[in-house]
């Protein structure tokens, strides 16, 4: 009898290390199917812009009123591109509504540029309470991105520039409020 | 009930270590692989990110592919196809459906990922038109990273002049020079039956002396030691020859299955699941030489038996002859390109007894160094004595490797250097690495110790490799991982047949050679290449002009399957060239792992063609 003991716990153990590695396999290929995913291509960092002195360029408003940087000239500016259908930009932009509150007594000056059409942002600043400019545009607003070293124009993407207008700090990709209020608040 | 203790003990330790492993494995791979936590602004150009292509799919339809980049995805209503030629008109596009993305502003929206085609009807009111354009629009976002902006193609489609014979993949049936894998057909095919089974005799010695044989000879060893102190010499060659005689006969059931059926033998034997079992059962193997429990007949039953020497005889020439068995399966990959000769051969003939016969006699020309390796080392062993013990924890110890060695396909390399590294150390403090040297303490145990000493320091050395990101065990710091490797070819993957045609016609259009690689994440040789081959400078720069496609049969699905059987080949290792009308080149097919300097030169007469 003890020979079929023997014989069902060794079949036992073997199908439980089976199913096991099995499993590890199975756990592990969702990492290695994106390690080995199709081409691992270097990816492309934007171009630095930093410490260059931002040209003057004019955008509307979701009033339809053009605005120029220049007006906001002196103080530091904190330009985020963004779109709503974007869901990393639209998560980070209450930080910057919370931020512009903070600090808009200091100096600080948000502006939301939406790769957008006015009517299709309106609803989005209204239900968020944005208490700072919003431009739109289509491929100005790509040009404009460009000029401030987002080469592929991939949203979100945030330039803060010191008072004297030189850009000082860019990120692609979600910007967090503590990294952002760091920036900012050595700039102020 | 001492047994049944000893067992539940193991079974709680095999089973907490293989489910745990998962764990422990995803952990440590996180701990290896520091993940740069500001990752954001490493974004792919939208162009690789996101691949698009189109192509004509019949005279009434095109198709439209794309690959996405893994974490990338696309929305899919944010796609638009429009046709900017007047004679073309696209109709209604019925896209597949993707997977739903909750969004807390557009509720729920619909994102492709990975990769996908649609069908899309067309009307063509000239009949002459050569090619059209294609505007196609598509948008989409890195996950939790970047989204690009709206993105704007024009794809070139072009009208191929008959559907019925160009869109089908030639390959040339008369080749000129015969490839590894064709010449051993060959040969084989054109003699009788007696100089066949002759030549797969033949055949099987000189695999014999491969080092395929190498895992079998602890296996063979474990079952005679393990056998226990009464084993004779005849009794030891019995053993071998029930060992051999059952490889050779998994052999011959594999050539008779090969004569009925076309079957991925490779894929099964390397299957994750036969290699986790298979490395459990050395592992049991192993823990019964280091006397955890004996594995031997019940003393009720050897007391039958001692009055009976033929049922002894019959219960362990058994046992040997399962482990034969075993063991055919598990050097099959190793023998891979001549094996795949063999059942190709086999499976052309269609005739299932000779294909048994054969594969028969090629297992016992394998067989052959086995025997007398099992004779000789009857022979050595005593009757009975103390050290007969240590040769017992030895092949403990080789089984513990073999046992790992089987892991390594499965596990993540950092994992599998810690599991040889804990064998080296566990094994160098066993042998005395740590003990005290003392007066009293004799010639051999300070050799002992020294010994144990460079394994132990071996065995660090490793975990410091496994903490820095892999190696192997041999090289240690010679990095290899696969996201490496793969990222110096740029390979296009293809997973169906229409897509390879669609990549055929590509390059046909582009007049570019093309390179088809066969692959499997089991496929140990594939591995290599990877390694070895296909990361040399020279041959990279060769393989610039060439259009590199891969087929990752992994999975064996029905895709992969069809993919075999359409280039009639058994499993990767594959590597398939084209010429630059997209005919393949059949005499320059690669079955088998090839130097670097040795592929260049294959590849680039390949090309010439």
């Amino acid at each position: 009898m003890k020979r079929w003991q023997m014989i069902i716990i060794v079949s036992a153990l073997a199908l439980f290390s089976g199913v096991g590695g099995y499993q590890l396999q199975q756990y592990l290929k969702s990492d290695k199917n994106s390690e080995m995913g199709i081409v691992v291509q270097n990816p492309i960092a934007p171009k630095s812009v930093i410490g260059t002195k931002v040209e003057d360029f004019s955008l509307s408003d979701v009033n339809g009123e053009l605005r120029s940087l220049s007006e906001w000239q002196g103080k530091v500016i904190a330009i985020n591109f963004w779109a709503t259908w974007c869901p990393p930009c639209r998560e980070e932009i209450p930080a910057f509504i919370e931020l512009q509150q903070q600090y808009s007594s200091e100096g600080l000056q948000f502006i939301g540029i939406a790769l957008q059409q006015a009517e299709e942002v309106r609803g989005f600043i209204e239900e968020f309470n944005v208490n700072y400019p919003s431009l739109v545009g289509g491929d100005d607003v790509i040009k404009a991105a460009n000029r401030l070293g987002n080469d592929i124009g991939a949203l979100p993407y945030t330039v803060i520039i010191d008072r004297s207008g030189k850009i000082s700090f860019t990120r692609r990709g979600p910007l967090s409020k503590s990294e952002a209020e760091s920036v900012i608040q050595a700039l102020l | 009930m001492k047994l049944f203790r000893s067992a539940l003990f193991l079974f709680t330790i095999i089973f907490s270590l293989s489910v745990s492993a998962g764990d422990l494995g995803s952990k440590l791979t996180n701990l290896f692989t520091f993940q740069d936590a500001s990752s954001a602004d490493e974004v792919l150009h939208p162009d690789v990110a996101f691949r698009i292509s189109a192509d004509v799919y019949s005279n009434k339809q095109l198709i439209l592919n794309w690959v996405i980049e893994p974490d990338y995805y696309l929305y899919k209503d944010k796609f638009s196809v429009q046709s900017n030629s007047p004679v073309i008109t696209i109709g209604n596009i019925n896209y597949p459906a993707g997977k739903a993305k909750e969004d807390p502003l557009f509720g729920q929206v619909e994102a492709y990922y990975g990769q996908n085609n649609v069908l899309i009807p067309f009307e063509n009111t000239e009949p002459t038109l050569k090619e059209f354009n294609l505007d196609v629009g598509y948008q989409g976002c890195k996950e939790d990273s970047i989204c690009y902006p709206p993105i704007k193609k024009t794809l070139t489609v072009l009208i191929p002049e008959s559907f019925d014979s160009s869109s089908k993949i030639s390959v040339v049936t008369q080749a000129p020079l015969i490839s590894e894998q064709d010449a051993i057909t060959q040969t084989l095919k054109d003699k009788n039956l007696l100089v066949n089974i002759l030549s797969f005799f033949v055949f099987g010695l000189l695999l014999a002396l491969t080092p395929c044989v190498f895992p079998m000879i602890p296996i063979l060893s474990g079952i005679i030691v393990g056998e226990g102190v009464r084993i004779t010499r005849s009794r030891a060659i019995m053993l071998s020859l029930s060992y051999v005689v059952a490889m050779a006969l998994t052999y011959a059931a594999l050539g008779i299955i090969a004569g009925l059926f076309s079957l991925n033998l490779q894929a099964a034997s390397q299957n994750v699941w036969v290699l986790s079992l298979f490395s459990g059962v050395f592992v049991l193997l192993a823990l019964s030489m280091f006397g955890f429990y004996e594995l031997q007949l019940p003393s009720s039953w050897q007391t039958s038996l001692s009055a009976s020497q033929d049922e002894t005889d019959r219960g362990t020439l058994k046992g040997a002859a399962i482990m034969g068995v075993l063991s055919a399966i598990i050097v099959g990959p190793c023998v891979a390109p001549p094996l795949a000769g063999a059942l190709l051969y086999i499976s052309q003939t269609g005739d299932a007894l000779l294909g048994g016969l054969a594969l028969f006699a090629m297992g016992l020309g394998f067989g052959v160094p086995l025997l007398i390796i099992g004779a000789t080392s009857g022979e050595l062993l005593p009757r009975a004595g103390a050290w007969m013990e240590s040769i017992k924890q030895l092949f403990g110890v080789i089984m513990l490797g073999v046992a790992i060695w089987f892991l390594e396909r499965v596990l993540p390399e950092s994992i599998v250097l810690i599991l040889w590294a804990a064998l080296f150390i566990t094994t160098a403090i066993f042998i005395g690495a740590l003990d005290r040297v003392k007066d009293t303490t004799t010639r051999w145990q300070r050799l002992w110790k020294g010994l144990g000493l460079v394994m132990l320091v071996y065995g660090v050395v490793l975990i410091v490799a496994a903490a820095s990101g892999g190696g192997t065990v041999l090289k240690p710091f010679n990095k290899h991982s696969s996201a490496i490797s793969t990222a110096t070819l740029p390979f296009h993957y293809v997973s169906n047949l229409k897509e390879l045609d669609q990549q055929l016609q590509q390059a046909k259009r582009d007049g570019k050679s093309v390179m088809l690689d066969f692959y499997a994440d089991w496929c140990v040789v594939c591995k290599e290449m990877e390694t070895y081959t296909f990361n040399d400078p020279t041959v990279q720069k060769m393989l610039q002009q060439v259009t590199l496609l891969k087929i990752d049969v992994t999975k064996n699905n029905d895709d992969d399957k069809e993919f075999l059987k359409h280039f009639d080949l058994f499993g990767p290792p594959a590597i398939l060239f084209f010429n630059k009308d997209s005919v393949e080149i059949k005499s320059h097919r690669l079955v088998g792992f090839i130097k670097a300097d040795v592929f260049v030169k294959h590849v680039t007469q390949a090309i010439s063609q």
